[in-house]
């Protein structure tokens, strides 16, 4: 196929001559449309300009619609007016050079001494001159006085204070000589200043300014018609009260009215200029608003496409699908396309497909498309052969993007397999929920089906979800089984955990093994560990630290049973693909830290990380559902123990803080270094607080550590904790021990009435209750003064979110805008665009970070252990 | 053309300084040729001249692929090296299981390298980006010591990314050399408190009755004493900074200006009292904290030029958050380091795992000219060459106007102008052609 391509396009500003040239028609009469709805000759609808209805054929170049690009035409003005995006650089002009000679101001040995930086990019010569020549009175070549300039902007100039008019200073900048302009930066051969005032207007082509026909009937023009229409009155009305010898003063005036309208038309938002507005009082969209902003030509239509082949609706999860196959309605499946060459090898399938009606359209070898109907079947069949194109629909296997908004890293838009569903969403794993961030409560995505043999290659090869499991973004996965996914494999590899011979049969049928393991528990019953076992590669080695292994590390139970409960699942040892000790949790599934899933994607490949993933989805699901994952109230009443400790806790928090209010009033407390006293002592509360809260949290988890750990473990808010799939110890003492001491803004709640911070407190009561402190927790509820300490921090919590997605938004457009050229290039440099070199090796070690675990080039210590086991 | 070779001159003395600090880069591919760098537009005969030479320079023995499996010859990084260097003694490797291992960690190592074309410029950004709403917005106090806030989560990165020349929160952290200071908490704390910067003004206050031509100043005996002043060294500084003798009174001085002009006295005490009689200017506050065993200066407010010079400190370890004085004070490459080492900092607080080759890329970019650019509308992509690229970005009017005067020429090499006119961008899978050969068999 053979492309046009463009190599560079060259930017310029247009002279009186370009805009002639380019013209198809000189524009004179104001009206658009005459009575019976037809363009007005040589009015702004002419159809040389363009045409856009279909079936018409351009005046111009007699295309069609499809194919006219469009004509400008043009609109000679009876009195020049000064473009106003350039009045600055005239001004810059005017205060360099002489009003007589044009030359720059200044003696003929400066100028060639400035000449050396011509052509230096960071020195601004243009300002460089006009802070030399602004106070010069006289000018060194011709000898005449120079006045002061001003610019009343956007556009009126004055000179002594007296008003010069665009003819004027297009006179005076007509004489600056090409070698002077060098100076200012300007291509001297293709552009001259006094173009800066114009004389020619260019008329946009219709093409850009289509009028719209309402559901009324009635036309309804675009805002640059109706500005245009503007000029040309203004320049008609002019150009008659000239030749009527209309006093000057009327002259001026309407002059003035032409440079208004001018000056909007170009930027309908000029400072010192009200904005053109319609009748309704909505300002105009003239052509800086066009191009302008987030909503402008360039960041939504130039940088932003639309496109075809694509579709979108709601998500569902269906774990019985692999993690690589997205759930395709059969409603969207018969409405996508995707071309296929037919060759001699699929002539057969091909005519299968158009007999069954699954193709849409045939295109032949010269390119002509015939849509697929029932008549013309027969003939289009009888005339099928190789070099013929057809368009078939969607099939199961074909491979497709998926995406979910707002896509923030190339994860959000990934390869999968069509598997064609009935129903009418969307069905994804939902293992893939992570890159996308989609959740279920009603988000939707869009399918895109690519149409090029390059960009199906493409897809299949480098984006489909088992090749992107690690993020570039750490090395760690990011495809991860989680929340439930975790919480079962969680409860299967517990020590205590054992199926009937039923049971794990399905799951052995999951997991699709042929020979069945003997039973490891009794004489029929298998045991989790086991089956989870099945899902290893069988000479797989590891052995890693659990989350179990830091939760006694953290609570560190005086209690020896429990101490020796929980290191038996302290540290997953899997020898040979058999999970010998340990037990599953986010240390080997979660995001970043899975190590499990790290070296299965890592080292046993795509396919393998596949099939683990498909697998361990369902038997978790299963597990959960079967054995009953689930909550109750029941489980947040505490034990006595859990309460005599709160209680204590909080007698506690009130006496100590009592001694620091003492402290504080007597002004004896402490001071913390480089903070005042009141700053100190609130510090001091906070801290109070928060260790307060510290020791409940100890006693709750102590106690719920020993239920999961035990003989007869209940699968509940615990075990998701401890397994890593959602929450925290922090959530449960919120719920069953206390909430603990408010906080806004690092600190204590302080804003609110004056010295107190709710109406029911004392004034200057600095005390616990008074200073937001919480002592209930959700299972009792709050009092009323609780309930609003609680809401001033989760009010804070909501703003914070506000603004920081807001925030970031930003930051990351800026960073996206600055890096997106840096690639590495073929001799291994990061290179910028303009081929600047950046590094000379990526990274230091040329090593991309998905790739590498835990940002180290190599992981020398696992090789030495692999070389050390193949010794034995 | 001279600025040109300035530039490849800068490029070439920055690439050989960052091999040091860190001792990671590989060694071969650092002979990357700048020189290659020339006008795209070539006749084809010149080109394929070009490309001629260029293979015959390739023939060094860089990267010598043996059926694509072992790379002999192909150098792991240093720190591997090392790695591995240590790892054999530990674990008592034979000659031949070292040979071994190095053999198969080369093989690996060829594997892992990134291949041409990755659009590493766009990962980095997502990969900060992306995280960008998990960072807090507040600002975080030292763990432990809640005496010097520094910057952290959302506006700290934006500090940092934008390389704004003022941090909000300005701190050092300054370590010490000397034996006796760094053990001795009394002896750190007077040294710390001996670096802030006093004025006049914070240890006197002054009476004026200006009618009779007389001063008063009073020197503040407790304000004095906290800063470690003694009263008479203070009488003498007054005095000589008033260029007059006072009447001493227990801690009051007083002056007699009956000969002098109002405005000349009030000028006079003015100057005086805004004289910096002890510390380092910029130093607001200090406190000294453990680390490790031994004691460490903190600082609100920065001036590492003047710090650095102290004899007691450890120049070596000493720093200051603020990058920009760091660059000035120590070099590009410092700032370079510094900007890697304030990034990771923040994001690691705020618990966000992203790998230091994303931030590194970033500051590279931030300091390759020699100076630090940040990423905001004034800084790099103010730079680009390309007008679309800018008008795409900010100030879309002013860019192009700017273009249209110098007659500037669009040559669409860059991700965003090839989008625009709607061409394949140059980036991964479209930075290579497949071309087809035709006609003979």
């Amino acid at each position: 196929m053979l492309r046009k391509k463009l190599l560079a396009i060259e930017f310029r500003v247009l002279g009186p001559n370009d805009i002639r040239k380019m013209s198809a028609l000189e524009i004179k009469n104001p009206e658009t449309y005459d009575k019976d709805g037809f363009p007005m000759e040589s009015g702004l609808m002419d159809p040389h300009l363009g045409v856009i209805n279909p079936g018409l054929r351009c005046k111009t170049c007699g295309q069609r619609m499809k194919n006219c690009p469009g004509h400008f035409g043009h609109l000679e003005l009876i009195r020049p007016v000064v473009h106003s995006e350039f009045s600055k650089k005239l001004e810059m002009l005017m205060h360099a050079t002489c009003m007589a000679c044009g030359r720059i101001a200044l003696p003929e040995e400066k100028i060639s001494e400035l000449r050396a930086y011509i052509g230096q990019e960071d020195i601004d010569i243009e300002k460089k001159i006009v802070s030399k020549t602004k106070k010069v009175k006289k000018c060194p070549h011709c000898g005449a006085e120079r006045g002061t300039i001003l610019l009343d902007k956007p556009t009126n100039f004055f000179l002594e204070k007296e008003r010069i008019y665009p003819t004027q200073i297009r006179e005076w900048v007509e004489k600056i000589p090409n070698s002077d302009l060098l100076f200012f930066g300007y291509d001297q051969n293709r552009l001259r200043p006094e173009w800066f005032v114009l004389t020619v207007m260019q008329v946009p082509p219709i093409t850009i300014r289509p009028s719209i026909t309402l559901e009324t009937g009635i036309k309804s023009e675009d805002d640059l018609t109706h500005k245009l229409v503007d000029i040309i009155r203004i320049n008609l009305r002019l150009k008659d009260n000239i030749e009527a010898g209309a006093p000057q003063l009327i002259i001026e005036d309407l002059w003035d009215l032409l440079q208004y309208h001018a000056t909007t038309y170009f930027n309908n938002n000029t400072a010192g200029v009200p904005s053109a507005k319609h009748r309704n009082g909505r300002a105009l969209r003239t052509i800086v608003q066009r191009l302008q902003g987030k909503k402008g030509r360039f960041r939504y239509n130039l940088t932003g496409k639309r496109v075809n082949f694509a579709a979108r609706s709601i998500i569902t999860p269906d774990s019985n699908i692999s993690i690589n196959e997205v759930g395709v309605p059969e409603q969207v499946a018969e409405t996508l396309t995707v071309p296929e060459f037919v060759t001699e090898f699929n002539l057969k399938d091909i005519t299968q497909l158009i007999k069954d009606g699954k193709a849409a359209y045939v295109f032949r070898p010269n390119g002509m498309r015939k849509k697929i109907t029932d008549e013309n079947k027969e003939d289009l069949l009888k005339e099928l052969g190789p070099g013929f194109r057809v368009e078939r629909a969607l099939q199961n296997g074909d491979i497709v993007l998926f995406n979910r908004q707002p896509s923030l890293h190339r994860l959000s838009m990934l390869a999968h397999r069509v598997k064609i569903l009935p129903g009418k969403t969307f069905r994804l794993n939902p293992v893939v929920c992570k890159p996308y961030n989609a959740d279920f409560d009603g988000d939707e995505m869009n399918l895109h089906v690519p149409q090029t043999p390059e960009g199906i290659a493409e897809a299949r090869e480098l984006m489909l979800v088992e090749k992107q499991v690690i993020s570039p973004r750490h090395g760690g996965p990011v495809i991860i089984l989680d929340e439930d996914g975790v919480s079962g494999a969680f409860i299967l590899t517990l020590k205590t955990t054992k199926f009937p011979r039923e049971t794990a049969m399905r799951y052995f049928h999951i997991i699709g093994i042929e020979e069945i393991p003997k039973p490891d528990v009794g004489k029929d019953h298998y045991s989790g560990r086991l089956i989870f076992s099945q899902l290893l590669p069988k000479d797989l080695n590891l052995e890693y630290k659990t989350r179990a292994y830091t939760l006694l590390e953290k609570i560190n139970p005086s209690d020896k049973d429990l101490r020796k409960k929980i290191e038996d699942y302290a540290v997953v040892k899997i020898k040979d693909g058999q999970l010998v000790s340990g037990v599953i949790d986010d240390k080997s599934l979660g995001e970043v830290k899975g190590t499990l899933v790290k070296v299965l994607a890592r080292e046993y490949g795509p396919e393998a990380i596949t099939n683990f993933y498909d697998k361990l989805c369902r038997i978790a699901e299963d597990v959960v559902s079967v054995l009953g994952m689930t909550v109750s109230l029941d489980e947040y009443e505490t034990s006595d123990a859990v309460g005599r400790v709160r209680e204590k806790a909080v007698k506690e928090e009130i006496d100590e803080a009592e001694e620091l209010i003492k402290q504080f009033r007597k002004g004896t407390l402490e001071h913390i270094p480089g903070r005042t006293l009141e700053e100190s002592f609130e510090l001091n509360m906070m801290r109070l607080g928060a260790r307060i809260k510290d020791k409940v949290e100890k006693q709750i988890m102590q106690e719920k550590v020993g239920e999961i750990f035990g003989e007869t473990p209940r699968y509940n808010t615990t075990a998701m904790i401890l397994s890593g799939s959602r929450g925290s110890s922090m959530n449960l003492t919120n719920i069953s021990g206390l909430w603990g001491q408010a906080s806004v803004r690092e600190g204590r709640p302080r804003k609110g009435f004056k010295d107190r911070l709710i109406a029911v407190n004392k004034k200057k009561d600095v005390g616990v209750i008074a200073g937001g402190f919480i002592e209930h927790n959700f299972m009792q509820g709050m009092n009323a003064l609780e309930y609003f300490y609680h809401a001033m921090g989760g009010r804070q919590g909501e703003v914070d979110t506000g603004v920081s997605t807001k925030v970031s938004g930003y930051l990351y457009r800026r960073l996206a805008n600055s890096l997106k050229d840096l690639v590495v290039n073929n001799d291994s440099t990061v290179r910028t665009a303009s081929k600047d070199i950046i590094q000379f090796i990526y990274g230091e070690d040329g090593v991309f970070p998905d790739k590498v675990s835990n940002g180290k080039t190599l992981d020398v210590a696992r090789e030495v252990a692999k070389l050390k086991a193949s010794r034995k | 053309m001279k600025k040109a070779e300035k530039m490849k001159e800068k490029k070439r003395v920055k690439g050989k300084m960052t091999k040091n600090p860190k001792k990671t880069a590989g060694k071969p591919a650092k002979k990357a040729k700048p020189e290659k760098r020339k006008p795209a537009v070539k006749s084809a005969e010149e080109r394929k001249g070009k490309k001629a030479k260029a293979l015959a320079e390739v023939q060094e023995p860089e990267r010598v692929f043996v059926k694509g499996d072992v790379i002999e010859r192909f150098d792991l990084p240093l720190l591997v090296k090392e790695h591995v260097e240590t790892l054999v003694k530990e674990h008592s490797l034979s000659k031949k299981e070292e040979e071994e291992l190095l053999k198969k960690l080369r093989s690996t190592y060829a594997l892992l390298k990134v291949e041409s074309g990755e659009a590493v410029g766009i990962v980095t950004a997502q990969s900060l980006g992306e995280p960008g709403t998990q960072l807090t917005l507040r600002t975080k106090h030292y763990a432990g010591a809640a005496e010097v806030s520094v910057g952290s989560g959302i506006q700290r990165v934006e500090e940092i990314v934008d390389g704004r020349s003022k941090a909000r929160y300005p701190t050092m952290t300054i370590y010490i050399e000397d034996e006796n200071l760094k053990k001795d908490f009394d002896k750190c704390d007077a040294f710390a408190k001996s670096l802030i910067d006093v004025r006049l003004l914070d240890v006197v206050s002054v009476r004026e009755e200006l009618g009779k031509g007389k001063v008063s100043i009073e020197m503040l005996k407790e304000e004095a004493r906290e800063r470690n002043i003694k009263l008479d060294d203070l009488a003498e500084k007054i005095e000589k900074q008033l260029k007059a003798k006072g009447k001493r009174k227990e801690n009051v001085l007083e002056f007699n200006f009956k000969n002098e002009s109002f405005l000349k006295i009030r000028r006079n005490i003015n100057k005086m009292l805004n004289t910096r009689i002890q510390g380092i200017r910029g130093i607001e506050k200090t406190i000294v904290s453990k680390d490790g065993n031994e004691y460490v200066v903190r600082t609100r407010g920065t001036n590492l030029k003047a710090v650095i010079k102290l004899p007691e400190i450890d120049g070596t370890r000493t720093t200051t958050n603020d990058i920009n004085e760091i660059s000035k004070v120590l070099g590009i490459e410092a700032g370079r380091i510094s900007i890697v080492r304030e990034l990771s900092r923040v994001l690691k607080e705020n618990n966000i795992a992203i790998d230091v080759r994303h931030i590194m890329l970033l500051a590279d970019l931030m300091t390759f000219d020699g100076s630090i650019r940040g990423i905001v509308r004034t800084g790099i992509t103010r730079e680009k060459s390309s007008p679309f690229a800018r008008a795409a970005f900010e100030e879309t009017v002013k860019h192009l106007l700017d273009a249209a005067f110098a007659g500037q020429l669009e040559t669409l090499d860059g991700v965003v102008e090839n989008i625009i006119v709607g061409q394949p961008i140059k980036v991964g899978t479209g930075l290579v052609n497949l071309v087809m050969k035709s006609g003979k068999k």
